[in-house]
């Protein structure tokens, strides 16, 4: 009987730990990458992770100063489009908003010095009906990838 | 019977876990709200990432900076810790070495340093998350030096991230101060030796801000906690230091370039004085010291 209990309690430690990791790696998937990114490396505060539709996301990053960045923002087919914010965290001033740009899911940009930002991620799934608030849930991901700015000149 | 009932039992509770499995956790909210505690969102929660050591010290190390396997922590100190938290500190701080070590390609250390952290990942019961991405293939690729930059560069990028989305990240928020520690520690006592001892300065007033998101972590997740109350009192002291001398200047501008790239201008902060870079050297010995020591 001992060993019966075991088992089922691995059997349902295994069935959380599926749950919970469901999203890992999603952003590294192909939809989640940005265009012309050859001499761009993966940014090691990219994530992945299980959202709810219609309610914002949101989480703070270090960027540094002196580094050209690309994001690539994605959600499961039928949820987009997903807005995307980058926000001051010292005054929560908006730096950007893809709202501005047609909910692109696709954005580079330049940072001059370090600083610490908040990036906010809502998936809007504006054409999508839920059965049911778990039907809400699902995968996002926000992949980053950055390199240092290249020298100009002669 | 008896045992065809207890096989039932099992068949029955595997279905159950299974069907859970598959349903991607969507069941009704009050049962999710309890059981999905890392993976779930919760509208208020808001996350605080920590940049990796690697890319860390890719800022910090400017050019011409020299180095020094004097600036790292002495290997042993894993086979000396018992407390959980003195091995996710310590792990910490050879996160950091281990990457410093790589960052100048000097993969005998490296080695060493990887495999300290495979016996104290292991201890810590992550080292199951890591063993399959990274510790298996470095076992495999001892003596394939191509492989083994491979498995250092890729661990020394997503280790983190492995193991935040694994669920760990009240424990990486331990192993992350002790990373932010010692990365301070490389930092500062590596502008000596700095072509551009200037540039250099500028890149440990960088670590301001990458310091704020390790501190700021750790003290979401521990402040509470009687037994990092002397660690939680001397990071804080850092971290004020850091608001108190580097008051930014609110003259952020956005320049949109073309579609779809834009340049974030402005946000100067204050220059640190030899005064104030030395102030700051104590803090961080004394705080290391006491790190390495196994004095919190």
């Amino acid at each position: 009987m001992f060993k019966q209990i075991i088992l089922s309690a691995l059997l349902v430690v295994a069935a959380f730990v599926t749950v919970n990791g469901q999203c890992t790696g999603f952003h590294t998937t192909r939809d989640c990458t940005p265009p012309e990114i050859e001499d761009f490396k993966r940014f090691g505060q990219s994530r992945s992770r299980l959202v709810e539709a219609k309610k914002t996301f949101t989480y703070q990053v270090v960027l540094f100063g002196g580094y050209d960045y690309k994001i690539g923002i994605c959600t499961e087919k039928g949820y987009y489009p997903v807005q995307f914010r980058i926000i001051n965290a010292d005054d929560n001033s908006v730096f950007y908003d893809n709202a501005n740009d047609d909910y692109v899911e696709t954005v580079g940009f330049t940072v001059e010095k370090t600083k610490n930002v908040l990036f906010e991620i809502t998936v809007l799934a504006s054409r999508k009906e839920f059965k049911d608030a778990t039907d809400s849930r699902v995968c996002a991901g926000v992949a980053i990838y950055w390199r240092k700015v290249p020298k100009t000149g002669f | 019977m008896k045992q065809f009932v207890n096989y039932f039992m099992v068949f029955a509770l595997l279905l159950s876990a299974m069907a859970y499995s598959c349903s991607g956790g969507k069941t009704n909210q009050s049962e999710t709200d309890t059981e999905l505690t890392e993976d779930t969102l919760a509208q208020d929660e808001m996350e605080i990432m920590l940049p990796t050591p690697s890319e860390v010290l890719s800022i910090v190390l400017t050019s011409g900076i020299m180095y020094s396997d004097g600036y790292m922590a002495p290997l042993g100190i894993e086979k000396k810790t018992v407390m959980v938290k003195h091995k996710a500190l310590v792990l910490g701080v050879y996160f950091a070495d281990f990457a410093y070590a790589n960052y100048y390609n000097q993969r005998s250390t490296s080695s060493e340093y990887f495999k300290a952290l495979q016996e104290l990942t292991r201890d810590l019961g992550i080292g199951a998350i890591l063993n399959d991405a990274y510790f298996k293939r470095f076992d495999a690729n001892l003596n394939n030096p191509d492989s083994l930059d491979a498995i250092f560069e890729d661990f020394s990028q997503n280790a983190y991230n492995t193991i935040i989305e694994s669920g760990n990240r009240e424990l990486l928020s331990m192993i992350g101060i002790g990373a932010a520690i010692e990365v301070l520690h490389i930092g500062i006592n590596s502008i000596e030796s700095a072509a551009n001892p200037d540039e250099a300065i500028v890149s440990v007033v960088d670590q301001s801000a990458v310091f704020d998101n390790y501190y700021n972590n750790f003290i979401a997740f521990n402040s509470v906690k009687p037994e990092f109350k002397s660690l939680t009192d001397d990071v804080t002291i850092i971290f004020k230091f850091f608001k108190e001398k580097l008051a930014k200047a609110n003259n952020e501008s956005v320049v949109t370039d073309s579609k779809q790239h834009f340049t974030i201008s402005g946000g100067d902060a204050a220059k640190l004085s030899k005064t104030d870079l030395a102030q700051l050297r104590s803090m961080v010995s004394d705080v290391r010291k006491k790190l390495i020591d196994l004095k919190y």
